[in-house]
Parts: structure tokens; sequence; C-alpha cells
């Protein structure tokens, strides 16, 4: 896998390689116990002309000429990637001292070379030289796409590699509408999508929590029945858009009920790190928020709280977005340690690394309600296989709207929703269920919650190597 | 040598016929000449599900009609050990549509997994049973054990499996596969009767029997291999899988796969006149005319006609071919219906039974088909007895 066996080559055809990936090689990471047989890069692709990608590329334990390469996006919008890395699948994981990182025996780069990329400019390490972070849906598949050509421009030996996306989160807008882009470039060989607990539908996110939150205990008969009364008719209920200025109300009940009571919004059944929040918290001259804007957003009072947020945002000298019930101190306080920065090869010229970018997401114009018609183009080329997994206990994106959205594609069953099993080291247990449709699944993980490889590490390793390996669920 | 000379005589008789010149009359009335109707791909390897082998077909009528297709699905290769879910479709009118593919078991990740089978109608309870094997070859577990799942709804939810060890004991027993029977006739009647094979060294034919729709079940007729417990080499007499069918007369005859070309490279067929506690060897002959590679055939009894399919080669499983016998399997008819020429293995055929007019045409086969290699898809055929007519 040596990329000087390139250089000659590349030489010989008049092409110039920059001083990338050599430079970027991490030769010695802190807080390891061991420096890992793998080899990993970190460094930026430059897109754009000002735009400054942040990857952390983790080569395959298992020969990585073989192995896929899977891009991976956390969501948000704003938030950064190496959450993924250092507290779902990456190949360490960080401890709380925020020091240290212990080898993670599930990790994806097990059997796939896995590339992180913090996107888009602005959130992590990412930056862009006019500092203007302000984008959209179409602006940052567009980068993305630019940035996935720019890593096998500089990992040339993966450029017949099978390739695969995979997001989380809001990621269910940043991969489907990257995959759009990457099927038209037949240079990239393009193997299959997977979204995790992914924004797919505001509509049918919107309308399906109700119902998760109602048949999860979290609601109460006399808030349902109000519900029922005013946004439902002929059995057919409208969380979404709804004018009735009753339903509206009673939504308000609810969102007060799943995003401000203090429940774990991302794990139903997880305490909340950090105890019960408030909306807003102001700390040193900073102001805190909680909320990556997902939910609801068709819905007055929302709409009136986004704007009251971007104002705020003039007048408090920063606004810091954590999402709630999310303790990312560790991974703070370990990628800002300077060590770190230097090892990774960050930028001076990139800010300090949060886990998301209140600026970013508070910016950011999503422009796509659905992607629908991106899962029917990819689908149409009866090519890709795609994966719709879902935790089954997330409520930012919970498994009902995804199953619906799924359902709404209207593909031919190919197999019945059944169980799926997995070997937990022990014994066989129950992972959850799938349905399969030609070339699609959707697949649930019990007792997860956003965060699938966090919080079921083994069944969602199980999962994604079936999944990478076309064997059966 | 027995089948072959009934059968000359039978031919003279039909030849006989011909010349009175009553064939049109006989062609309208009830000549048998089969024609492949339609034939539908059920499970192609590599397709649903991600499954690597879809192998092992099983096919039958429920009591309210619908038709039910088995088999195995491999996870990983397409070898007989391994993991496996028994995938089933599902049609409600007669084969010409079929629901998705169901799990209906999934043995998880096991080494030496599940193998299929034998799928049992019980008419007088309606009910579906499915028999099947679990660590058969033994290999990286122990013991064997003999499972069953069950439907009372039609083949639309399926019972947890059931260890039938505990009754049965550990013995290597791999049903089927194709279908068992519930006995129509005396003796024993309303007996369902399963027969199958063991292992390579305890090969030979067994049945287990259920005289309470399925609760309880024992060991009946056995057919052991020689030498019995012990290695076999070349020409060895060694039954193996086998498909049972109750005849008019109350018999059980067993259709068996000689897995050591033992006499012939044709088929073993034994008869049980006990209602399946017994397999007489004076009721065991080799049927010449059934030449056979060593494979899993098909047989079916259907209104006093018996119907055989299998890979009709003496070596390689390809060329599978209907055959049809008007006197019990003494013989069998001269003309044949190729249904693939191309490589064919196991086969299985059912057929539902009901004063229907319909009902009478047709036998629906289903059977592994492939262009390069057998195993490449299942394949369901509706054939039709009277030439389409």
């Amino acid at each position: 896998m040596s990329h000087l066996l390139w250089v000659p080559c590349l030489l010989f055809f008049g092409t110039f390689v920059f001083g990338a990936p050599d430079a970027d090689e991490i030769k010695f990471l802190p807080g390891l116990p061991k420096q890992p047989s793998f080899k990993q890069y970190s460094g930026y692709l430059n897109v754009a002309d000002n735009k400054h990608l942040h990857y952390w590329f983790v080569e395959s334990q298992s020969n990585p000429a073989k192995s896929p390469v899977v891009l991976w996006l956390n969501g948000g919008p704003g938030c950064s990637s190496l959450d993924g890395l250092l507290t779902e699948h990456g190949p360490f994981l960080i401890e709380d001292d925020g020091m240290s990182l212990r080898y993670n025996p599930y990790s994806w780069n097990k059997i796939a070379n896995v590339l992180y990329l913090e996107s888009p400019a602005g959130v992590g390490f990412s930056y862009s030289d006019d500092a203007n972070y302000a984008t959209n849906d179409t602006e940052v598949s567009m980068n993305n796409y630019l940035a996935l050509k720019e890593f096998f421009r500089l990992f040339p030996e993966y450029k017949d590699s099978e390739v695969f996306l995979t997001g989380e989160s809001y990621g269910g807008i940043y991969i489907p509408t990257l995959a759009e882009r990457v099927m038209e470039d037949d240079s990239i060989n393009l193997q299959g999508i997977a979204v995790g607990n992914g924004m797919s539908s505001y509509e049918l996110n919107d309308n399906s929590i109700v119902y998760f939150a109602y048949y999860h205990g979290l609601l109460g008969t006399s808030l349902w029945e109000s519900l029922q009364a005013f946004c439902c008719e002929d059995g057919k209920c409208n969380f979404y858009n709804n004018p009735d200025v009753n339903c509206s109300r009673a939504l308000s009940e609810v969102q007060q009920i799943l995003y401000y009571s203090g429940l774990n919004i991302y794990n139903l059944y997880a305490p909340c790190p950090g105890g019960v929040p408030g909306r807003v918290r102001f700390d040193n001259g900073q102001l805190f928020i909680h909320d990556l804007g997902n939910g609801f957003i068709k819905h007055g009072l929302t709409t009136m709280w986004s704007q009251k947020l971007n104002n705020l945002m003039a007048w408090y000298k920063s606004v810091k977005l954590d999402p709630p019930c999310t303790n990312s101190t560790a991974s703070t306080l370990y990628l800002n340690n300077p060590y770190v920065k230097a090892a990774l090869h960050i930028s001076p010229k990139a800010l300090n690394w949060q886990i998301c970018s209140a600026e970013v997401n508070l910016k950011y114009s999503r422009l796509y309600m659905d992607v629908k018609q991106q899962y029917l183009k990819l689908l149409g080329k009866l090519k890709y296989r795609i994966l719709v997994y879902n935790g089954d206990v997330d409520m930012a994106c919970n498994f009902l709207g995804d199953e619906w959205f799924v359902e709404s594609l209207q593909q031919e069953v190919q197999v019945q929703r059944r169980p799926w099993i997995y070997n937990n080291g022990e014994n066989q247990q129950v992972g959850g269920f799938v349905k399969e449709f030609s070339n699609l699944a959707f697949l649930t993980v019990k007792g997860s919650g956003h965060m699938v490889p966090t919080d079921q590490p083994i069944a969602a390793y199980t999962m994604f190597s079936r999944f990478l390996t076309k064997q059966p669920y | 040598m027995r089948g072959v000379v009934i059968s000359r005589g039978l031919l003279a008789g039909l030849v006989t016929l011909l010349s009175l010149d009553v064939l049109p009359c006989l062609a309208v009335d009830g000549q048998i000449s089969p024609l492949v109707l339609e034939e539908l791909l059920l499970w192609v390897s590599g397709g649903a599900g991600q499954v690597n082998t879809y192998r092992i077909p099983l096919l039958t009528f429920t009591k309210r009609g619908s038709l039910l297709a088995f088999s195995e699905a491999r996870k990983g290769s397409e070898q007989d050990t391994g993991a496996k879910f028994i995938a089933l479709r599902r049609s409600t009118d007669k084969g010409a549509t079929w629901g998705p593919t169901a799990f209906i078991v999934d043995d998880g990740s096991l080494a030496d997994g599940l193998n299929l089978g034998s799928v049992v109608i019980d008419e007088e309870k309606g009910s579906v049973l499915l028999i099947y094997s679990i660590c058969f070859h033994r290999y990286h577990c122990s013991p064997s054990s003999t499972m069953m799942v069950y439907s009372m709804d039609d083949g639309l939810s399926w019972s947890a499996p059931r260890n039938l060890s505990v009754m049965l004991g550990v013995k290597s027993f791999a049903p089927g596969p194709g279908f068992g029977i519930q006995k129509r006739y005396p003796p024993a009647v309303g007996r369902l009767v399963v027969c199958g094979h063991g292992s390579i060294a305890g090969d030979g034919v067994f049945c287990i029997l259920s005289d309470d729709h399925g609760v309880t079940w024992k060991y009946g007729a056995a057919l052991k291999s020689i030498p019995f417990n012990q290695p076999k080499q070349a020409l060895d007499f060694n039954p193996d899988e086998c498909q049972p069918v109750e005849m008019e007369d109350g018999s059980i005859v067993i259709n068996v796969r000689n897995q050591y070309n033992y006499h012939c490279h044709c088929r073993i067929v034994v008869r049980s006149l006990d209602g399946g506690e017994s397999l007489p060897l004076e009721e065991l002959f080799f049927d010449h005319t059934l030449v056979d590679p060593a494979v899993a055939a098909g047989a079916l009894q259907k209104e006093g006609i018996l119907f055989f399919t299998n890979p009709a080669n003496d070596k390689q499983r390809v060329n599978l071919t209907l055959r049809w016998s008007l006197t019990n399997g003494q013989s069998w008819e001269k003309d044949s219906v190729q249904i693939w020429a191309g490589p064919s293995g196991y086969s299985s055929m059912t057929s539902l039974k009901s004063d229907s007019p319909e009902d009478k045409k047709f036998i629906y086969v289903i059977y592994e088909k492939g262009h390069k290699d057998y195993d490449e898809s299942i394949s369901f055929v509706k054939v039709h007895l009277y030439g389409g007519r």
C-alpha cells in the first residue's frame, strides 16, 4: 500500500502529487496505549477554492487493498464526524478523562477503510478562508463530492475500491444527496449507501414521533385525545404542518415533553448526561443551545424560536451548540489538545474543535424536505445496495418515520419483515427486525438509540459487516 | 428387471389400444400427456435476502388449497453445512402469483445449521408440519436434533421450533427431502409418516410416525445400509434420501436415492405394507427404468397414476424428466416429458386433491435449476396432465 510506489508512475504520466498523503500520515497519536498496526491519515481535502475540509482516514485492519472505502458523515447539520470516530465506530474510542483512547473491538475499520470527513466547512477543524459558514444542502453535497474526488486524488491506490457512503442523523440528507452526484461519476466505484437514524422526511419524522411518544408512554391519554381531536381526521393525522391552532397547542405540549422535559432525545431509556437541562444555558458569557432544529420545523412556535436564536447570535460573543444530553467534554478536551492537533496536522486557521457548530447549524438552509427522489434514483440503477437502519429507542429520527419512509418508496418486497439474529459473544440474540426489498433493507437495532454503534456495538458491527460483504442480515 | 418386463407387457397393451384407432378418444378421455404450462423461478441464488444459495425445494398444497414452497436459504456458501434460513413462499392462486419470501426459521450462525426437510399436511387438523434437522453432519456440534415447526393458519405464521429428539433420540436423521404423508387408507388411517435418511455411516431409510397429529413421534420402519454403521465404499448398499407416497391400496411406496450405485445407477424402491412400521426386503426392488445420478427425486400419486421426477442421467444432474406410471410403479410409460435439459438437481411434487375438474388437470413440480450449475435457482412448474386441453 505504499504511496511511494505510485509516485514514479504518476510522474511518468505527468501528474504532480503534492506532499499529501505522506505528510498527512499520523505517525504518533497521543493517548493510545500502543500505536496501531494499521495506517491512518489526517489532513485537509481542499475544495471550491477556499474550503478546507478536515478528514481522518483509518485504513482497514484487514487487507486495505481489498477492503472497501467507507465514507462516514455525522449529522447536525453542523456536527462533526469525529464524534462518530471517537464515540461510535472508530478504531479507538475516547475515555472519560479526555486524554486517553481505548481500542474498539467492534471498529468498522476491522473490515473497511473508513474516511471520517468533517463537513461542511465550519464544522470541527474544517474551515473556509472567507469564514463564511452559511451553506445549504446543495452546496454541501457538491463539496462533499469534491472532497471525495480529492480523497481519491490523494489516495490513488483506492481508486478502484468499492465505495460505500454512510452516515447518521442529518446524514440522512447528506448521504443520498451526495450519492446522487457520485452515481454520475464512473471513476468512483459506488456500491451502496447506509443511513443510520437518518432524517429522510421531515413530515414522516414529525408524524411518527407523536405516535412513538404516545405508545412509549410519554404523552398520557388527555393529550393524546386532544391530538386526535385537533390534528386528525378520518384516522389520518397531520402533526407536521397542521394549521389548526388547537393542534399546534397540543403539539407544543408534545415538544415540551420530548425535547425539554429532560428526556434523552437520542435514547429514551438512557439517562441524560449532566442531568435535566434547560433549553438554553448561559455560561461564562456564552450562550449554549441544545436543539439542532430538526423537529417540527413547520410548526409556528418552532419557527419563531429559531428566528429568535438567529437574532441572539449577533448579541452573544459566541453561541455554542451542544446536542441535548450529550457529553462531548472528553472529545473536546482531547481534540483541542495541542499535541493531538499537531499529530492530526490541524491547520492554525481552524477553529477550536466543538462537537457541533452553532453557526453552521443556525445559518443552514434546508433545501430538501425529503430524499425520496434520491433513493428512487439510486434504486432505479438496479445496482446500488441501500441500508436504512434505526436504533429503535431514538426519538430524534425515530424508527417509525424511517420505516414509513422506506415503505413510501413502494419497492417490491423480497423478504418479509423478520427478526435478525447476531451473536453477542455468548449466545444468539435478536438484533432487531429487518424487512428487505430489492436492493433495499430497512433494519432496526433493538434497544439502541440514535448512535447505534455506541449503544449496541456488537449488533451494529454485525449489521455493518453483513451489509458490506453482502451477507444475509 | 421386474419393472422392465411388466412395462413391456403394458406397452404391448397400449399398442393394441392404439391400433384400434381410439387415440383421439383416449386423448380427450384422459390420456396422460403432460405439458409444462407455466414455469416461474421462485428463488435465485444470491437474490432475495442476499442469500448465497437456495437449495432443497419442497412443495405442498395446504388443506385450504394454498401452495407452500420451502427451501434452504444457505447464508454464506453453497455447502450443506453452515448457517441457513428456512425460506417460504406462499401462493393462494395455485401458483399464478406468489407472496414475498418469509424466513420462518433462522439458525443464526451455526457451523452445521438446519437442513430440510419434510413437509406434512395433516388434513384432519388442517395443520402444516415441517420437519427438519439441525447439526445433521455433526460438524463442530453434537448431537443432531430432529426439529419441527408447524402452522395452524395455512402457512402464514409458524410455531417456535420444537426439538423432537427428546422423543426420537439424537440419531442423525435428515427428513425427506420432500413431503411426508398422512395415511388416507388403512392400515393406520390418520397416521403421519415422515421418511428420511441417516448419516453416511449409519445411513439407511428411516421413517418416523405420529398417531396423534404430530404431538408425539416414534421411529418406525428402517431399511439399513450395508455395512451398517461402518464406512462405505463404492457400490455398497446405501439407501439415502427418499420420497414416500401412499398408494390406493394403503401401502406406502418409498422411492429412494441409491447413494453408492448398488446394483445399478438407478432408484431403489421399497414398500411398507403396515403403515410405515417396516420395510421388508421382499418388498424392495431396483427400478432400472428410473436411471439416476444419486439425487433426491420427486414422487407423487394422483388418482391412481404415479409420477416421478429426477435428473434422468446415470452420472450427472442434468435433464430433469417427468415420468408417469399407470401400474403403481410396476412399469413406466414410454413417453416422458423433459422439463429442463440443463443442470437440474433435487425435485419435489404436489397436487391438489379435490373434486374440481380443474384440480384433476394439474400437478406441480419444484426443482433445482441452472444453466451452469443446478443450484442457481429454484423453479416452480405447473404441469397440465392432458396436453393443455
